[in-house]
């Protein structure tokens, strides 16, 4: 597929600095540093606060400030898209107020262009009820590149205390669905096919009250029909009021109130869906569930549900193959931390971040606890390798929740990015343009280089329009939104502008994307695990929206290739344990897999 | 002038400079050290502030507001005095100034580096604040270098080295800290998952191994037996481990608390005895608690807190008579000293006196009425009163208002039993169970539930359970007996 550099999210040369401009940087870097001294320190500063510094923030020494162009460019202001998440705040700190922000990004009307779909707070709080204008909104792209909003007429407006959004085609017509996750009743809205949705939440048996936070669509029963999986967050006390340090009024914790069960509703062809938690063992658990990621991280076919917690144990269901689950979190360790201790699991994406051919995961967390990394041995036995890979310490002073894992240069490696915003008062980091409260939530977000060694490098400079804004992000979500080939990054916070970040990094390698779809189903195989080979390289992805916090990426497997000259083969596990080979491709294009049209391989158990 | 473009470049810069400057407030007298105002000159003491840091002390309670301002105005008037500052730092520790607690103890340190006090509290107080592992182990190590033989701060030091990604390192730290403190299950079950990342299964095996005889009762011990026999391709050993961690009670072994190491180690400073002692409460550590409270009660006889912290123990410590003092002293002291009204309501519940644990619930529940607690003592009380619905709706709204315990399931069950609505029972020891599988009388009534429904494989699994925590139960074996005749 042809770059479309000519449009707005495309690459624009003129952004790149020039090196006087650097010169002047450093200069006036220089000149800050020195500000307020009026005499040179007697000795060098001690080491262990030079260190703390550069610990979390870029080093500034005259002369070496490097030249490169941020990787990825904020292309907001141009791009048409103009939204805020509303939290509805007044200073009763109702605490659905500091958890929203959910964003998808999907094709909308089947133009091929990638759309925008943002939910968004009410002012009725405390009630979670549907009140009031309609406020979730639909940015549609145009062939220019541009957002126009297509809210209107597009009856994906929604006036609920929105939370978070799945994608999911639950009546096999070959449209992607949207199902909106809210404090209050949640909305599943039919896509028509013709840029118009319908909501069809009553007939389909939507919940009707209680918390939902992030949601997954998945054929968790292999019926051909995608179940839906709904986090629970909790179950709010009307009129508590929390305290936080030295009696200062803030928003409550998770703990603060009793925790809710999730939900898994399996789809009765088409339509209706059925709750069948208690006979799937879902609701025998309470904890307060923020994200969820499906796939079959045991590898035995059947795709599985990862829930992250917040402040308790994460769950790991085990699809068993008889419509029940089993936790094996605690038992495989991915319930806790290393220390034993369960965190406060925000956001979390299943990839495969070490290259093992096995899907790992990583789970963003509160601050004073690392984002948390943990790696699978392929059959659902984790190992947190946090700070093993360097992932730990940079991540403890920031509260995580949107997270993406995705290859920035192509080189064939997975880096990570995570949106950060905290849900406690404390002082505000410099750098925050954010109004009161807000500022005392603001941090700036981060990014991560994944390294030929499995380590992960926080990369400062090269991200800097990236993670400079110091915002209250919350919901993040890694798509092709310009169809160049790489990923590019939308990222909500509260009352701020959404934003969306063009990915100009330098390429050091091709790319493949892949959809697989069913023709029997006329849907995407949503839970396939597709894995492409070239040469001795292998990479390994599972099919589907779920992913970050509250989000939703498009069902479309992304892969950055490094230097291959040609993909091999491309192995499709499809949902139903089957195996099929494509290929060979060419690299630097998209391919659509359709069942059946390549060729069928005798699945010889746990393989992969 | 200059371009938009070039204008928003240095914007960027301005930004990361501020935010390179954030950790500034936290160690801006250190970083500016040398500068003209605010600070001492050079020397072997080169970075000690001038001045004390004052924290914000909005909302304070008096007493707690005039012992920081005292400790403050100390050293403002001998800013070279090291025992000031550790004076400082002692009284903003306890009080969460971590900030404060991090300037003032590295000045103490500074003016005084060969006292270990000062440097292993500069490394706690990083600790709490969390946020720069690599300090809080270079830190760690001076105090170590300083006392070698302190097994606490090497245990920190491997919790900071973990942080780090060092594992080799860590596992070091607490090897040593276990030859020093051979008892210790948290030394042996860091050692286990350690290893178990390390991939030296055998260890990590020989480790959990031990931990179990240590701790029987500890899943997390079994856990990682489970996990290492499992990679060992000892599958059906290891998955029954696994089985068995899961029926166990969670977090059996007591996390390291820093300050309460340091106190129980010997320490003596006044201002973190009464932290440790709540420390050591939320532990369970009841007995160790009690002295502490003790010293705290020598300096502060007429603190409501104290006493309803003694009356607590002894609770625990199953001595009602001293209870039963400590709490009514505590609320002669304060009559809405919320956690006596409660501890004594108990207290009478348990010895039978429904009428006045109900009177008790009632004015908790009046004081704090969001929380659960006040309800489910209510409940229970009304339960004894023979008043089962009334005991149900005071159950319902604690767990309207919270996380209830396993024993107010299980009392809400009675309850329900008593209104013959055996399948709501039936959930609420469901609900007892899953919040304490290791709570013995919840399946004993969970046995006799499934018996009475003639469900007797249920009632055996139960049963059997009971007989694996306590094997010499007497009632288990009595109606497993029954049930199998």
């Amino acid at each position: 597929m042809p770059a479309r550099r000519d449009r707005i999210l495309g690459r624009d040369p003129r952004l790149q600095p020039a090196p006087a401009l650097t010169l002047a940087v450093t200069s006036v870097a220089a000149m800050l540093i020195g500000a307020g001294c009026d005499r040179a320190p007697a000795t060098p500063a001690p080491r262990t606060d030079a260190r703390s510094v550069d610990a979390r923030t870029a080093e500034f020494r005259p002369g070496d400030l490097p030249v490169s162009p941020s990787w990825f460019i904020d292309v907001t202001a141009q791009s048409g898209v103009d939204f805020a998440v509303n939290p509805g705040a007044r200073g009763d700190l109702h605490m659905p107020e500091v958890m929203a922000g959910g964003v998808a990004a999907f094709d909308s009307d089947g133009d091929g262009l990638m759309d925008l779909y943002f939910v968004d707070g009410n002012d009725a709080l405390p009630a979670g009820v549907l009140a009031g204008p309609r406020t979730n909104r639909l940015f549609r792209q145009q062939p220019s590149g541009t957002f126009v909003d297509a809210t209107a007429g597009s009856g994906l407006g929604c006036n609920g205390y929105g939370m978070g959004v799945a994608l999911g085609d639950f009546d096999n017509d070959g449209h992607l669905d949207v199902f909106v996750s809210n404090f209050g009743p949640d909305r599943l809205f039919r896509n028509r096919g013709d840029g118009t949705f319908e909501d069809v939440s009553e007939r389909m048996k939507m919940p009707q009250g209680g918390w939902s936070t992030s949601a997954a669509f998945l054929d968790f029963t292999r019926s051909g029909w995608l179940d839906l999986y709904i986090c629970r967050y909790v179950e709010l006390v009307a009129g508590k009021k929390c305290t936080r340090t030295r009696g200062a009024p803030d928003y409550c914790g998770p703990k603060e109130h009793p925790p809710a069960s999730d939900i898994l509703l399996r789809n009765e062809e088409g339509r209706t869906f059925t709750d069948i938690s208690e006979i799937a063992g879902i609701a025998t658990v309470r904890a307060a569930g923020l994200g969820v990621v499906c796939a079959d991280f045991d590898d035995d076919g059947w795709i599985d549900i990862y829930v992250a917690n917040d402040a308790y144990p994460n769950n790991l269901w085990r699809n068993r193959g008889d419509g029940t689950a089993r936790d094996i979190a605690m038992r495989g360790g991915s319930a806790l931390n290393v220390f034993g201790h369960a965190e406060a699991g925000m956001g979390v994406v299943a990839e495969d971040l070490d290259h093992s051919g096995t899907i790992d995961l990583f789970i963003t967390h509160l601050m004073n606890e690392t984002n948390t990394l943990y790696l699978n041995d392929g059959r659902a036995n984790f190992t947190d390798a946090t700070s093993a890979v360097g992932l730990g310490a940079s991540s403890m002073a920031w509260t995580g929740f949107g997270v993406a894992a995705l290859d920035a240069t192509l080189d064939g490696r997975l880096d990570l990015f995570i949106a950060n915003g905290r849900v406690y008062r404390d002082s505000p980091v410099p750098g925050t343009t954010m109004p009161e409260p807000w500022l005392r939530y603001a941090e700036p977000n981060l990014y991560y280089r994944g390294l030929a060694d499995g380590r992960f490098e926080l990369l400062r400079d090269e991200v800097r329009e990236l993670t400079l804004p110091v915002e209250v992000s919350r919901g993040a979500v890694a798509a092709d939104l310009d169809g160049d080939g790489d990923l590019d990054l939308v990222v909500t916070s509260l009352e701020a502008p959404a934003r969306l970040f063009r990915n100009d990094a330098p390429r050091s390698g091709r790319w493949l994307a892949v959809r697989a779809v069913d023709p029997a189903l006329r849907r995407d195989a949503i839970g396939a695990s597709i894995l492409v080979h070239a040469g001795a390289r292998r990479w390994r992805r599972t099919l589907s929206s779920a992913c970050s916090y509250l989000s939703a990426q498009p069902p479309v497997a992304h892969f950055g290739l490094g230097s291959v000259e040609q993909v091999d083969r491309i192995e499709v596990w499809w949902p139903d344990g089957r195996r099929e080979d494509f290929g060979p491709f060419l690299p630097d294009r998209s391919v659509v897999l359709e069942r059946g049209s390549g060729h069928p391989q005798v699945a010889t158990g746990a393989t992969r | 002038m200059v371009s938009r473009t070039t204008q928003r470049r240095l914007g960027h810069a301005r930004r990361v400079i501020r935010a390179c400057l954030r950790l500034g407030i936290l160690f801006a007298p250190i970083l500016c050290g040398g500068c003209g105002d605010g600070t001492t000159g050079s020397g072997a003491a080169e970075g000690v502030p001038a001045s004390a840091p004052r924290p914000d002390l909005e909302g304070l309670e008096p007493r707690v507001r005039a012992l920081l301002v005292q400790a403050a105005d100390r050293v403002d008037a001998d800013p070279r005095n090291a025992a000031a500052w550790g004076a400082l730092g002692n009284a903003c520790f306890p009080h969460d100034f971590f900030a404060e607690a991090i300037i003032a103890y590295d000045a103490a340190h500074r003016l005084e580096p060969t006292r270990f006090e000062w440097v292993y509290m500069l490394g706690v107080s990083l600790d709490y604040s969390g946020i720069d592992p690599e300090r809080i182990a270079d830190t760690l190590q001076a105090a170590i270098a300083l006392r070698p033989d302190d097994p606490y701060a090497r245990i920190q030091q491997g919790d900071a080295l973990i942080r780090l990604g060092r594992l080799e390192d860590a596992l070091e730290a607490y090897a040593t800290a276990r030859r020093l403190l051979p008892g210790d299950a948290h030394t042996l079950r860091r050692i286990a998952t350690v290893s178990l990342q390390l991939g030296r299964v055998e260890d990590a095996k020989a480790a959990a191994e031990q931990g179990i005889a240590l701790v029987p009762s500890a899943s997390e011990f079994r856990t990682v037996l489970g996990q290492a026999l499992l990679r060992l391709g000892q599958t059906a050993q290891g998955n029954a481990e696994l089985d068995l961690a899961e029926s166990l009670p969670k977090d059996t072994i007591p996390r390291r608390d820093p300050v309460v190491d340091r106190v129980m180690a010997g320490g003596r400073s006044s201002t973190l005895m009464y932290r440790s002692g709540v420390a050591l409460v939320n532990q369970r550590r009841f007995a160790e608690a009690v002295p502490l409270f003790l010293i705290c009660e020598e300096v502060h006889p007429h603190s409501a807190r104290v006493h309803t912290y003694l009356g607590i123990c002894a609770l625990a410590l199953n001595q009602p008579a001293e209870a039963r003092r400590r709490l009514q002293r505590a609320i002669e002291i304060h009559a809405e000293e919320h956690e006596a009204l409660l501890g004594l309501a108990r207290l009478e519940a348990s010895e039978g006196r429904a009428d006045a644990a109900l009177a008790l619930a009632d004015r908790a529940a009046s004081v704090r009425p969001e929380d659960p607690r006040a309800w489910a003592v209510r409940g229970l009380a009304l339960g004894m009163l023979r008043r089962p619905a009334e005991a149900v709706i005071a159950f319902e709204r604690a767990a309207e208002r919270g996380d209830v315990e396993a024993p107010d399931h299980l009392n809400w069950a009675r309850a329900l039993l008593e209104l013959e609505m055996v399948p709501d029972a039936g959930r609420r020891l469901e609900q007892a169970i899953r919040r304490d599988p290791g709570y013995i009388p919840a399946r004993l009534l969970m046995a006799e539930l499934m018996r009475a429904l003639r469900r007797p494989d249920q009632a055996r699994i139960h049963l059997l359970h009971v007989l694996r925590l306590d094997p010499s139960n007497a009632i288990a074996r009595e109606r497993l007996a029954a049930l199998d005749g």
